[in-house]
């Protein structure tokens, strides 16, 4: 009746019955919360039936936080566990454990931190930049978003009933075979990644044609803000290997489940294809994610200097070559594994090729910020903290480039610390950077200043203290994945080191979650009266803080890069030209992504654990809402245009 | 501050632009997804496990109907856009319902030639050559499949509503769909049946 | 009216020339290698051949694929994604086969030759 679901998949060891708490607590609250002060209608049509890019990017980023949270919590398990584990002492985890856990770390930080939380800054921010009113398909940017949540909701519901994969976050058959992983683990990983995937590549598709035909007159490519190029090849990257990505699972699944042989070790099966598969999406992956981040900190080095981007036409070129290149080199990531001398040289050579163009944008953010007049608040230090902390990730990199020194490097503590040295000190310092950047935007008020500040010095000193000593620790040769070791290594007390700086960003953490409470509770006072709390330079800082569901009352008309800085200097800007309103028409709110969805999810949940009538009939509700919104004609309306007026004045009342 | 109250011009044109560049995107990815399980394909191949390779499995006068069948239908198809632009609502819907019995026949073709596969021994589960080749021709039939019941989703859109632009824009993606299946075919029919019988 | 009926006769001759083009390029290399009339790497060559040809022909007949600027955008991502598959496809390729080659076990690789006898 409800295939292998039984009671025997709830959590019978103490630290697997916390993780279970925690989740069913923090569902419970929220329920609880909605229901107790009658929220529920205006959580249904204010948030879950959403096409507004703006509300939609919020969703996305408050889910990254807290999953930011879940992510952190398994790394604080795992630097816990090393730096205990010497020796007779065993830790605390057992190593099936252990794997567990730093596997969906792993999953957590890459699917459900980082890539929802860009995602949510190209909702918030590229339409805002290019002068839109909304993304291309509103409604498939509800359902991507859903679909993402689904994904998130089935990783974590392994921790109350089942468990997860214990594979790493890539999953390598033959381990991740049913033979070798028999229960249920790897098939949450299979479908919350693949649920999720979808939603990635619609929006990529969305983003994507949104930045191409949805830009206002006069902007042409080279005139449309960085960050804008940066998502847009960002996208073109997820258009491009998700798909790879969908296949690839789709083929382990089918090995787990129906006895094909893509991957098996016998029967035919070649488990390094699925390696070279993953990995073809796995190197682009790290560039979509890095790109938005390169194009966060261009801005925030042009707007907190006070000068115009150095270099803005190398900088399109070199993020242009970044994402071929990117397509260029996966075989890096297993040099080790058997190919000849002439496949790892071409790909070694295209790594440290790419190293170039990144090179080009470092040396552009610096001549930036030379000589330009210094705004030291909290985006400047992120910024600053990044090009130091990526570049000697970047150039770890190169070292792990080269082949025959990979052999030495590769699963070792060296790549341990060079992943996380590039995702943290450059993917998250950068999502953090811009977050703080366009927070005042979105929510009408900034956050406050010193609590930022102690925030990023203890994320930076911490993350110095947990990652350093990893570099030195692989290089004295421990590796990855181990959940003990010899005393006799003398491992310990740099991990014991890595340990506290773990513990330092956790404090870090705290301060954010603390400037996030307190500037909310002082919102007034820090209140973002005029839409241009920074002096910016882009179309997003020309409409109100937060900006009204239609964005622009009227379509700018661009006349050069960094438009909006060239309208304040210029009363004889077009842009200062009386409006004419004219009716605006916006998307409606449909309830169908949200439905379409949670009928996925079901329908995975059912794959899962072996459900076929779960399966079926989810599949047959989820085909319904797709037919039913096949049919749908009425998906849109009309703002009249003496609405928008009214909107106007009342929102304009603060400025001067 | 003067105001002059107008309708903004509901743009068809603007949002014809989006939604067709944004199907042809999408295309695009799903040609990112056959890619993929054709590389796949192509390195699974040789390994048969000692069991029945391309040559001794496949029938291709067998596979040159369904290749036409195929063929036939996306110029039907055409046909139908042709005539979408002349407005004449019922020679397309005469002109959908004859793509939609070609394609049917089509995926017919196919599962009769998967049960055939299967019943003598050749299924999936024997071999990382038969996995490979069940899910290559399966998840185009698979695509086929979805844009037969697309089909006759608009079938009933064209029917009750008429060409109007909401209509229009969606036939233009199915006539899009449609198309490049075939694409994928021809792709299908010369790496697998045809040089397997090489 | 009549404009519209001449884009249609015109539009209809480009959906035959494309059928009939694209029938011909199916049933030429499907008789080469019905009667295998030429030697296997030619014949691999021509067929392969009259894919790609088949490809160009529906993609210009069918899809009204071309250099035009409305059709300029299109052809562009098809361009790019076409370079992409080409990449990934015969990227792996390559490093599968040189796996096989650098990771093939020769005990292994005797038995399976002395099996395809």
């Amino acid at each position: 009746m409800f295939g292998k679901l039984s009671l025997a998949a709830l959590p019978h060891e103490p630290i697997q019955a916390g993780g279970a708490a925690s989740v069913v607590l923090a569902a419970f609250t929220v329920i609880a919360a909605l229901t107790y002060f009658k929220k529920w209608k205006w959580f249904w049509t204010e948030w879950m039936t959403t096409t507004d890019h703006k509300k939609i990017g919020i969703m996305y980023i408050v889910a990254a936080l807290i999953m930011l949270l879940r992510g952190f919590g398994d790394a604080m398990m795992l630097r816990a566990q090393m730096a205990l584990a010497s020796g007779a002492n065993h830790g605390f985890l057992s190593p099936d454990h252990f794997n567990q856990v730093f596997t969906a770390h792993g999953v957590i930080m890459i699917f459900f931190m980082a890539m929802p939380f860009m995602f949510g800054l190209f909702n918030l921010v590229v339409p805002l930049q290019i002068g839109a009113r909304d993304v291309a398909f509103p409604f498939l940017n509800s359902l991507s978003f859903w679909l993402f949540v689904m994904g998130a909701m089935l990783a974590n519901i392994s921790l109350v009933l089942g468990e997860f994969a214990a594979t790493g976050w890539l999953a390598y058959p033959p381990l991740s075979e049913i033979n070798y992983s028999p229960g249920v683990g790897v098939d949450y990983y299979i479908w919350a990644i693949q649920i999720a995937g979808v939603g990635s590549l619609i929006s990529g598709i969305n983003f994507f044609v949104t930045i191409i035909k949805m830009r206002c007159p006069g902007m042409t490519l080279m005139r449309m803000p960085i960050f804008s190029w940066t998502a847009l090849c960002s996208n073109i990257l997820v258009m491009m290997v998700f798909p790879v990505l969908t296949v690839t699972l789709a083929m382990l699944f089918l090995d787990r489940y129906l006895d094909f042989h893509f991957f098996t070790s016998n029967l035919g099966g070649s488990a390094m294809m699925y390696i070279n598969l993953i990995w073809v999406w796995g190197h682009p992956e790290v560039y979509i994610l890095i790109l938005p981040a390169f194009g966060i900190l261009s801005e925030i080095a042009s707007v907190f200097a006070q000068k115009k981007l150095f270099g803005y036409k190398s900088m399109v070129w070199a993020t242009i070559i970044i994402t071929l290149l990117s397509g260029l080199v996966w075989a890096h990531h297993f040099f080790t594994m058997g190919a000849g001398g002439n496949v790892n040289a071409v790909f070694g050579i295209a790594t440290m090729i790419i190293a170039i163009p990144t090179g080009v944008k470092v040396f552009n953010w610096l001549f930036t910020l030379f000589r330009g007049r210094l705004i030291f608040k909290t985006p400047l230090l992120w910024l600053v903290g990044f090009i130091l902390t990526f570049t000697i990730g970047g150039m770890t990199g190169v070292m792990l480039s080269v082949p025959p020194a990979d052999f030495q490097y590769h699963n070792s503590m060296f790549l341990i610390a060079h992943f996380h040295n590039t995702i943290i000190g450059g993917v998250v310092f950068g999502y953090f950077a811009g977050f703080i950047y366009w927070f005042p935007k979105i929510m009408g008020f900034k956050l406050e200043e010193r609590l930022g500040k102690i925030a990023y010095g203890h994320w930076i000193v911490g993350f110095l203290l947990a990652f350093m000593p990893l570099y030195f620790l692989g290089l004295d040769g421990m590796t990855r994945r181990i959940s003990h070791y010899d005393s006799a290594t003398g491992w310990q007390p740099l991990l014991v080191v890595s340990l506290l700086g773990a513990m330092m960003i956790g404090g870090g953490v705290v301060f954010q979650l603390l400037q996030i409470a307190y500037s909310f509770w002082k919102r007034k006072e820090f209140a973002d009266t005029n839409g241009d709390p920074w002096n910016g330079r882009t179309l997003e800082w020309s409409i109100p803080s937060p900006p009204p569901v239609y964005n622009f009352a009227r379509i700018p008309t661009v006349e050069a890069i960094d438009d909006f800085w060239e309208q304040k200097q210029n009363p004889k800007h077009p842009a200062h030209e009386k409006i004419v309103y004219t009716d605006i028409h916006m998307p409606k709110n449909s309830g169908l992504g949200f439905l379409i969805a949670a009928a996925g999810f079901f329908m995975c949940f059912g794959f899962v654990w072996h459900i076929t009538w779960l399966i079926v009939s989810s599949l047959v509700v989820m085909l319904a809402f797709i037919f039913y919104r096949s049919f749908d004609q009425d998906t849109e309306y009309y703002i009249s245009a003496k609405e928008v007026e009214k909107t106007e004045i009342q929102m304009r009342k603060g400025e001067h | 501050m003067s105001t002059i109250h107008s309708i903004e011009k509901h743009d068809h044109h603007d949002v014809d632009e989006k939604t067709n560049f944004g199907f042809w995107s999408y295309i695009m990815t799903d040609c990112l997804l056959f890619g993929t399980i054709f590389a796949v394909y192509a390195a699974l191949r040789p390994s048969t496990f000692g069991g029945a390779g391309p040559k001794e499995l496949f029938s291709l006068p067998f596979v040159l109907g369904e290749t036409f069948l195929l063929l036939t239908s996306s110029f039907t198809f055409g046909l139908v856009m042709l005539a979408q632009k002349e407005n004449k609502k019922n020679l397309a819907l005469g002109l959908m319902a004859l793509t939609f019995l070609l394609g049917a026949s089509f995926i017919f073709m196919e599962v009769t030639e998967f049960h055939h596969l299967i019943a003598g021994g050749n299924s999936f589960e024997k071999s990382a050559f038969l996995s490979g080749f069940f899910v290559l021709v399966g998840t185009h039939g698979l695509h086929v499949l979805c844009g037969l019941i697309w089909m006759i989703l608009l079938m009933i859109q064209v029917l009750l509503r008429g060409f109007t632009p909401l209509v229009t824009r969606k036939l233009t993606s199915l006539s899009l769909f449609w198309h490049f299946l075939d694409i994928v075919w021809i792709f299908v029919f010369t790496f697998v049946y045809l040089i397997g019988a090489i | 009216m009549s404009t519209v009926n001449n884009t249609t006769k015109s539009s209809l001759r480009s959906y035959i020339i494309g059928f009939v083009l694209s029938i011909t390029f199916t049933v030429i290399p499907y008789q080469l290698v019905a009667t295998q009339a030429l030697g296997k790497n030619n014949l691999v060559l021509f067929v392969v051949a009259c894919a790609l040809i088949q490809l160009l022909v529906q993609l210009k007949f069918f899809l009204h694929l071309n250099f035009s600027p409305k059709s300029r955008e299109n052809l562009l991502t098809f361009i790019f994604t076409a370079i992409m598959v080409i990449i990934f496809v015969f990227g792996s390729l390559w490093i599968m086969h040189d796996l096989n080659y650098f990771m093939m076990d020769p005990i292994m690789e005797q038995h399976h030759q002395m099996m395809k006898k």
